[in-house]
C-alpha cells in the first residue's frame, strides 16, 4: 500500500501549455477549463477539471486524469491524455488507415513511410485517436498498455474501412 | 433455486415469474460515453456490431444486448465509447440527479460503474469524490474513469462511516452500501445461500452508519440516494428507518417509462416502517428483467 500523497497545483503550467502547442499543436485554449497538479509522493502530473477540488482530511489516491509520469521534455503525456485530447492536434501526428489501426491493436508491427525525425507522436485510426507512439530509426513503435491489448478483438474496429 | 430469495415469497406479487427470473442470465446494458463523442456516432456504432441491440425506453443512449454478446471485447470498449452497466444499477445512479459544477460524494465507490455514470451526467465538470474503503479496489474505479476520459475526479481510500465532512456540504451524496447482494443472482456465479442471522446484522450496522454519515456530509436541501443490490427489508427499509434520527424525507421517484418500480414495504417481520417509506423503491428482477435492487431517494430537512 502506497503512502498518502497529496497534490498541489503545478507551478509552470505556462509552460507546459507552451510545450503541448510546440510539440502537438494542441491549442491552449484546450485546457482553459482545466488544471494541472503534481502528486508529491511520485512526481507525476495530473489533470483535473478547473473546478474540480480535493477533498481534505482523507488519503487521496488519483485526482483527475494521469497526464505525464514524467514532465516534459523528459516525459511523454499519456494514452488517456492523448484519446482524450489527441483529436485536436495538428502536429506529430500519425494518422493510420482501418488496416494498421487493427494491427496496431493486435500488437503486430505497423510499416509507415516518412515516419519524420525520432520523436512521440499521436496515433489515429479513422475518426478514433488510437494512442501514443514514438518513432525511432525511421520506424514506429507503439506506446498503447499492453493491458489495453488484452481483451480487445480487433476486426470489431472500422467495420466501413 | 436460490434459497435466500424464498424468504420473499410472500412479500412479492408473483413467486412463480420472481424465482424463474433471479435463475435467467442477466441481459447486458451499454450505455454511450458522450464524453468521448457524440452518442449518435456510437448507436450507429453499437449497432453495427450488435443489430439485436434495443434501446432502452428511458435512457435512449443505452442499450440492451442479448447476454451472450461481449462489449468488454469490443474496439469501442477499449477507448471509452461505451460502458456497460446493469439496468438496475444505472437507474440508481440516474437518480443522484448529477449536475455540472456540482460537489458530488459516491461514498462506497468501486468498482466505478455508478462513479461513471455520475461523471457523465456532470458532463465532467464539478468534483465528484469517489471513495472505497479497500484500496484494492480503487484500481477498479481508476480504470474506469481511464477508459471513459473523466477529469472531475477526485479518488479516495477512506471509511465512508467516518469520512470528512467539507464546508457548505456536498450536494448530493451516493450511498451504494455494501449488502448481502441477494439481487445479483442473475450474474455468473452469484447463486447465495441465506445470508447468516450475524452477517445480516453486521452489514446492517455497517449501512445504516453510512447512511447516518452521508446525512451529515450532504448540506442541508441537499439528496442522499441510498441504493443496495439486495431484496432484504432488513438492509433496506430497516436501514432507513434506524438513520431515522437524521431529519430527512423520503422523495417520490417517478417510474422512468418502460419500467416498473414497487414501492418500499410498509413492515416487515412485525416492524412498521414510517410512511414515507412507499416512495421508495424495490426493482423485483422480473418486473423489468433486471436485477434485483432498492434504491430511496432522501432529502436532508434543515
Amino acid at each position: 500500500m502506497r503512502a498518502a500523497a497529496f497534490f498541489t497545483p503545478w507551478a509552470d503550467p505556462e509552460g507546459l501549455l507552451v510545450w503541448l502547442e510546440a510539440t502537438f499543436g494542441l491549442p491552449r485554449a484546450l485546457f482553459e477549463g482545466h488544471r494541472f497538479w503534481l502528486r508529491s509522493d511520485s512526481g507525476t502530473l495530473w489533470l483535473a477539471d478547473a473546478a474540480t477540488f480535493p477533498p481534505p482530511g482523507v488519503r487521496l489516491d488519483a485526482f483527475g486524469m494521469l497526464a505525464f509520469r514524467d514532465p516534459p521534455p523528459r516525459g511523454r503525456p499519456t494514452n488517456v491524455f492523448a484519446l482524450r485530447f489527441g483529436a485536436h492536434a495538428t502536429r506529430s501526428v500519425l494518422d493510420l488507415d482501418a488496416a494498421d489501426a487493427r494491427r496496431l491493436l493486435a500488437g503486430e508491427p505497423v510499416a509507415v513511410t516518412d515516419a519524420g525525425e525520432a520523436g512521440w507522436r499521436i496515433l489515429r485510426g479513422p475518426g478514433q485517436v488510437l494512442g501514443m507512439g514514438r518513432v525511432a530509426e525511421g520506424a514506429l513503435r507503439s506506446e498503447l498498455p499492453r493491458s489495453w491489448l488484452l481483451d480487445v478483438d480487433p476486426a470489431t474496429g472500422w467495420g466501413d474501412a | 433455486m436460490s434459497v435466500a430469495l424464498e424468504r420473499y415469497l410472500d412479500v412479492v406479487d408473483d413467486p412463480v415469474a420472481f424465482l424463474a427470473c433471479a435463475a435467467r442470465p442477466l441481459p447486458r446494458v451499454i450505455w454511450a460515453n458522450p464524453l468521448r463523442q457524440d452518442p449518435a456516432r456510437t448507436a450507429e456504432e453499437v449497432l453495427r456490431l450488435c443489430p439485436e441491440a434495443t434501446p432502452l425506453a428511458w435512457r435512449p443512449d443505452a442499450w440492451r444486448l442479448p447476454a451472450d454478446v461481449k462489449p468488454g471485447r469490443w474496439v469501442a470498449w477499449m477507448y471509452g465509447l461505451v460502458h456497460a452497466q446493469e439496468e438496475a444499477s444505472l437507474l440508481a445512479a440516474s437518480l443522484v440527479g448529477a449536475k455540472p459544477g456540482e460537489r458530488v460524494l459516491d461514498l462506497c465507490a468501486a468498482p466505478g460503474g455508478k462513479t461513471a455514470c455520475l461523471a457523465v451526467d456532470m458532463a465532467d465538470r464539478g468534483t465528484l469524490v469517489a471513495n472505497d474503503r479497500s484500496y484494492g479496489r480503487l484500481s477498479a474505479i481508476r480504470r474506469v474513469l481511464d477508459r471513459l476520459g473523466v477529469t472531475c475526479t477526485a479518488v479516495t481510500c477512506g471509511n465512508g462511516t467516518v469520512f470528512p465532512e467539507i464546508p457548505g456540504g456536498y450536494d448530493r451524496v451516493l450511498v451504494d452500501a455494501p449488502c448481502t447482494c441477494e439481487g445479483t443472482s442473475r450474474k455468473p456465479g452469484r447463486q447465495h445461500d441465506l445470508a447468516s442471522p450475524r452477517y445480516r446484522h453486521t452489514i446492517v450496522q455497517i449501512q445504516t452508519a453510512l447512511l447516518r454519515r452521508a446525512l451529515r456530509l450532504v448540506r442541508p436541501g441537499g439528496r442522499v440516494v441510498y441504493s443496495t443490490c439486495t431484496y432484504a427489508p432488513e438492509e433496506n427499509e430497516g436501514v432507513l428507518e434506524a438513520a431515522s434520527t437524521e431529519a430527512f424525507h423520503i422523495e417520490p421517484v417517478a417510474a422512468p417509462p418502460g419500467l416498473r418500480l414497487a414501492p418500499g414495504l410498509p413492515a416487515w417481520e412485525g416492524r412498521t416502517f414510517r410512511p414515507d417509506m412507499a416512495n421508495a423503491v424495490r426493482l423485483w428482477a422480473h418486473h423489468n428483467d433486471t436485477g434485483g435492487f432498492f434504491v430511496a431517494v432522501l432529502k436532508r430537512e434543515g
